[in-house]
């Protein structure tokens, strides 16, 4: 197991910078997920620390040791790739054996080894059948085992679970996450998926064109987001966003122009940055039905109302845009016909998207 | 009034049973999930009822008209398949108009711009008309072909997974919007799916069915409160329903592996399934009297709140915590299970066995 | 509620009854299958009928006779056609194993990227398209013993010139070469198809899993190329059991018949001495014998299928 630290590493294909001068550590047994939609660099710097990929400046260290430049096959990282990640024409057994048998270990210790990883992987059943006749869960947790087997430095794991069926996607999830801690092993999932990300991750790295947005605990993420971007990506039901004017005692919400009264710290907060328009946020679950004479509430038009299980959302409009907002489990038939933003969840941004802070 | 009703539909391939004796009705306005796991026979169903399979016994009424024997354009049903089915060298507007100038359907220009401009805007994809399929991002081609299914108005839409090619974020802004527009247009909808979420963000009223069988058909609030079958259990909730194998020992039933009584018949003898509601469990950080210890084997975190797996040899169950609970992995954990919260199952049919408590209907 | 419905619904029911899906599809096949059966089934059947006559296409008045196999054992009974069967099995054992040992070899070069790779491609599909009785004399004028260029390279080695085409065992080679020259690209072709269709994934997979380039080679590339190179195989297999073009060219099949193929035998047979009723039984027996092989390797191919 290996800390791993990128140094300013920047990856550029023609004009393009794929990577953009990214700095971060990875410490010894942590769980990183790289997070962002397509095309934020997130794979590009997997790819990098693996050796498929060549940066175009700057560094990468496995502990104390240089590997910027050094091919894959000697950096002893494990890989798991989204599609196709076994060797379709091998048995899994041999699947397993075969990083075994490329570094020339004796049959002797291939077995003990092979022995080990279907003790943890529960692979017993699949031994001896080949990748095409298994279910896709099944096949990864085989890739999995392959991976992990030759206990490489650092696990890297591309999107291996985007392509299972989202019925076994949940089960994979949960065996990922348990094996990550059982074993111990500095790990770097990529994904666009902000619930993987969020479910498996002692830290979330957000990406956006190269960047990183946000680094930190997924509960960081959530609940105190650096911009817009990283508010609307993170998290489900996604975040209420609308244009808002920063007014004498408050904000005036959307076109229609909803005030809402806000405490004074939040005042003084809009007031230092000088600005008159934003934007504003808040997340679903801390918009809840108005009590009488509440003045950071809402008025609520085209309601739909539905459950998920003993949860209960309501839809509506507010200036033309939907909103989403929780009710309370016994609420009865009878709709809010105003909804309260708690203030303290709500989060305020520059119209570039850039947060304020609320001191 | 009842615009489906199938009585005794059962189809075999082969040898594999798809279909055993479904009963199913739905009364006009209703939206009805389907939900069970891949292969439980929600397509077979649903194929049954568009006239795209024959079912070998039973029948399907259409407005109280036996339209068993007749083909799929007689049945006067749409259906939005996974997957997309549209037409790539069309615009979008040609796609959703499509249905309407089939030779079954056709209707007169002006009137196909109508429809199309119409259900276009319910499922506000109006700005895109003139584009091609191919420019399309995946929820827009999804919404473009509801709006294909909207567009002819037909007395039952067929939904089969729309929603589940899709990721999250966008499945969860499509399943409000669905919603509304079925409550806009009073449309009858069978949504089938193996995704409990999505099914109850959507449904009024679930059918769970599992190797073929319709195991129950309720409302979500009943099914909570009055599960008939130990599947329906494990397919209804996030987290779904923790289930523990046990049996029946004369001072009561005994969980297999836990030190844990629950009040029983007074006879031994035989095993049983003791399922409860993930939400119903009693967990504390601390050793307490009459609470078993566990092991936390993995957490999820879920962005307000977290879940957790907990495991006693090999009994396990999964439960939503607050965030705030001391449980990371490894850590020990102690539950509870209230009697009065428990339901009993066979353990070899999973059929309940006895009627357990009233619940309160969530 | 019937009246409730709008008319366009109502439509729904007047439409007439369509055919029946089994005969929509027995039409859509009909015309396949009609030209299936003139272009292959008939040749096939006639060609069975001639080969148990007595009958020469050159003197069709004097009539056929039916001999039943006659033809056959009468063939099978002659050494210098067993002669003739040995001769190609060398040959086409010879030319393949040289193909596919270049062939492979070229296609996995050509899989590294390199300046000007897309043309030196294009340029070694060349040979393939050429026409064998082109390619034959161009041999031919190579391997001349007196100023062909081959002895000339020969003598600059310091050796003494070689007669390529007059003794048998050299002959025999000399064709193997240009055979192989020949058809080496269609080996590099598929080969290159081959390597092109694993996925990328799996080499990285391999890459990082430590191994090196020989291990990926034999123990990911090679395996995963089989179904196509056994078709390749099977293809090039039955191509050079039917060469004669380039022995009409390059030796006319001499010294003597000595360098006669088992096809350039059935040509003799056929169009020098007209014998047809036995040259068709000749055709039989090498049909029969290439189905065998195709036969072999389709099985080949299905139980590999199954494995996976």
């Amino acid at each position: 197991m290996a800390r791993v630290a990128l140094d300013h590493l920047s990856v550029r294909f023609g004009t393009v910078a794929a990577v953009d001068d990214i700095s971060i550590a990875f410490e010894q047994g942590e769980f990183i997920v790289l997070l962002g939609p397509s095309g934020c660099g997130k794979t590009t710097t997997l790819r990098c620390i693996a050796g498929l990929e060549q940066p175009t400046s700057g560094q990468i260290f496995f502990d104390q040791d240089e590997v910027s430049h050094l091919p894959p096959r000697v950096r002893q990282v494990a890989m798991v790739f989204q599609f196709v990640s076994l060797y379709p024409h091998l048995r899994v057994r041999d699947n397993i054996a075969f990083p075994l048998r490329a570094r020339g270990e004796g049959r002797a210790e291939i077995e003990r080894k092979i022995a080990w990883m279907t003790k943890i992987f529960d692979l017993g059943d699949i031994l001896h059948r080949r990748p095409g006749t298994l279910p896709p869960g099944a096949r990864q947790k085989a890739a999995l085992a392959r991976a992990v087997v030759r206990e490489p430095r650092v696990l890297l794991l591309d999107e291996p679970l985007s392509a299972i069926d989202e019925q076994f996607r949940e089960e994979m999830r949960w065996e990922l996450r348990h094996l990550q801690k059982e074993l111990g092993m500095t790990t770097v999932h990529v994904t666009h998926d902000q619930r993987e990300a969020m479910s498996l991750a002692d830290r979330v790295v957000l990406m956006r064109a190269g960047k990183i947005v946000q680094a930190g605990t997924p509960r960081e993420l959530f609940d105190d987001p650096v911009d817009e971007f990283a508010a609307h990506f993170i998290g489900s039901p996604s975040v209420n966003l609308i244009d808002a004017a920063f007014t004498e005692d408050g904000v005036a919400l959307g076109e229609a122009g909803v005030p809402i009264r806000l405490p004074e710290r939040h005042l003084e907060a809009l007031r230092r940055s000088g600005l008159r328009r934003g934007r504003i946020g808040i997340r679903p679950h801390s918009l809840t039905p108005a009590s009488q004479g509440d003045h950071a509430a809402v008025p609520v038009e085209r309601p739909i109302a539905y459950s998920v299980g003993r949860e209960r959302f309501l839809d509506f409009e507010l200036s033309g845009q939907v909103w989403r907002g929780v009710l309370p489990a016994d609420a009865g038939i009878s709709l809010p016909e105003r909804m309260h933003l708690d203030p303290a969840r709500i989060f305020y941004f520059t119209p570039e998207g850039v947060r304020l802070p609320v001191a | 009034m009842t615009v489906l009703r199938l009585s005794g539909l059962s189809k075999s391939f082969g040898a594999k049973q798809a279909l055993l004796d479904v009963d199913l009705s739905m009364e006009e306005g209703e939206v009805l999930a389907l939900l069970g796991p891949t292969g439980a026979g929600k397509t077979t169903t649903l194929r049954c009822i568009a006239g795209l399979e024959k079912p070998d016994r039973g029948s399907v009424h259409l407005d109280n008209r036996d339209v068993t024997a007749t083909s799929p354009r007689e049945r006067d049903v749409a259906v939005v398949f996974e997957g997309f089915n549209l037409l790539p060298t069309l615009s979008v507007f040609d796609n959703i108009a499509f249905p309407l100038r089939s030779p079954v359907y056709r209707r007169p220009e002006d009137e196909v711009r109508r429809e199309v401009a119409q259900a276009a805007a319910t499922l506000r994809i109006g700005h895109l008309l003139d584009r091609r399929i191919e420019q399309l991002s995946g929820g827009e081609k999804q919404r473009v072909a509801i709006a294909r299914a909207l567009v002819r108005r037909p007395r039952v839409y067929l939904l089969d997974e729309p929603l589940s090619a899709l990721d999250l974020k966008l499945r969860e802004s499509l399943q409000g919007e669905i919603k509304a527009m079925y409550q806009a247009t009073g449309a009858t909808v069978i949504y089938a799916s193996h995704d409990y979420p999505s099914a109850a963000a959507i449904a009024t009223r679930m059918a769970l069915i599992e190797k073929g069988r319709i195991l129950q058909c309720a409302t979500i609030g009943e099914i909570i409160a009055d599960p008939r079958h130990a599947a329906v259990g494990r397919l209804v909730g996030s987290p779904s329903m923790a289930q523990f194998p046990a049996h029946v020992t004369g001072q009561g039933i005994e969980i297999d592996g836990l030190p844990m009584r629950l009040p029983g018949p007074g006879e031994a003898g035989g095993s049983l399934l003791v399922g409860i509601w993930p939400e119903d469990i009693e967990l504390t950080t601390r050793p307490t009297d009459g609470y078993a210890e566990g092991r936390v084997w993995a957490t999820d975190f879920r962005g307000r709140d977290k879940a957790i797996e907990v495991r006693v040899g090999s009994q396990r169950f999964r439960k939503v915590v607050e965030l705030d609970l001391q449980a990371q992995q490894g850590d020990p954990i102690w539950f509870r299970l209230p009697p009065g919260r428990v339901f009993h199952f066979d353990a070899a049919t999973g059929e309940r066995i006895d009627h357990g408590p009233t619940r309160r209907a969530a | 509620m019937r009246q409730a419905i709008p008319a366009s619904r109502a439509t729904a029911h007047a439409v007439p009854k369509a055919i029946s899906d089994r005969t929509i599809c027995g039409l859509f096949m009909a015309p396949a299958l009609a030209i299936l059966i003139l272009m292959v089934a008939y040749p096939f059947i006639s060609l069975l009928y001639y080969s148990t006559l007595n009958f020469s296409i050159l003197n069709p008045a004097k009539g056929s006779e039916f001999i039943g196999l006659e033809n056959y054992t009468r063939l099978l009974s002659r050494e210098s056609v067993w002669e003739r069967f040995v001769f190609t099995g060398q040959f086409v054992l010879a030319t393949v194993v040289v193909q596919f040992c270049v062939g492979v070899a070229v296609a996995y070069a050509f899989q590294r990227n390199f300046r000007g790779r897309d043309l030196l491609f294009t340029i070694a599909m060349l040979p393939m398209m050429l026409c064998p009785i082109v390619v034959g004399f161009l041999w031919r004028y190579m391997f001349n013993s007196e100023w062909g260029v081959v002895n000339y390279l020969v003598t600059l080695l310091g050796f003494v010139k070689i007669d390529w085409l007059g003794v048998p065992g050299n002959a025999l080679w000399a064709v193997v070469i240009a055979d192989a020259w020949m058809w080496t690209p269609f080996v590099i072709l598929l080969a290159t198809a081959a390597f092109r269709g694993i996925p990328t994934d799996i080499n990285e997979a391999a890459e990082i899993d430590g191994a090196s380039p020989f291990f990926r080679f034999t123990r990911v590339t090679l395996p995963m190329s089989m179904p196509i190179l056994l078709i390749a195989f099977l293809l090039r297999l039955i191509d050079a059991f039917k060469q004669s073009d380039l022995f009409f060219a390059m030796t006319g099949g001499g010294p003597g018949s000595d360098t006669e193929t088992v096809a350039f035998r059935l040509g003799k047979i056929a169009f020098s001495h007209f014998y047809t009723g036995q040259a068709s039984a000749f055709a039989v027996i090498m049909l029969v014998i290439i189905i065998g092989l195709s036969l072999i390797f389709v099985r080949l191919l299905t139980q590999q299928g199954r494995q996976d």
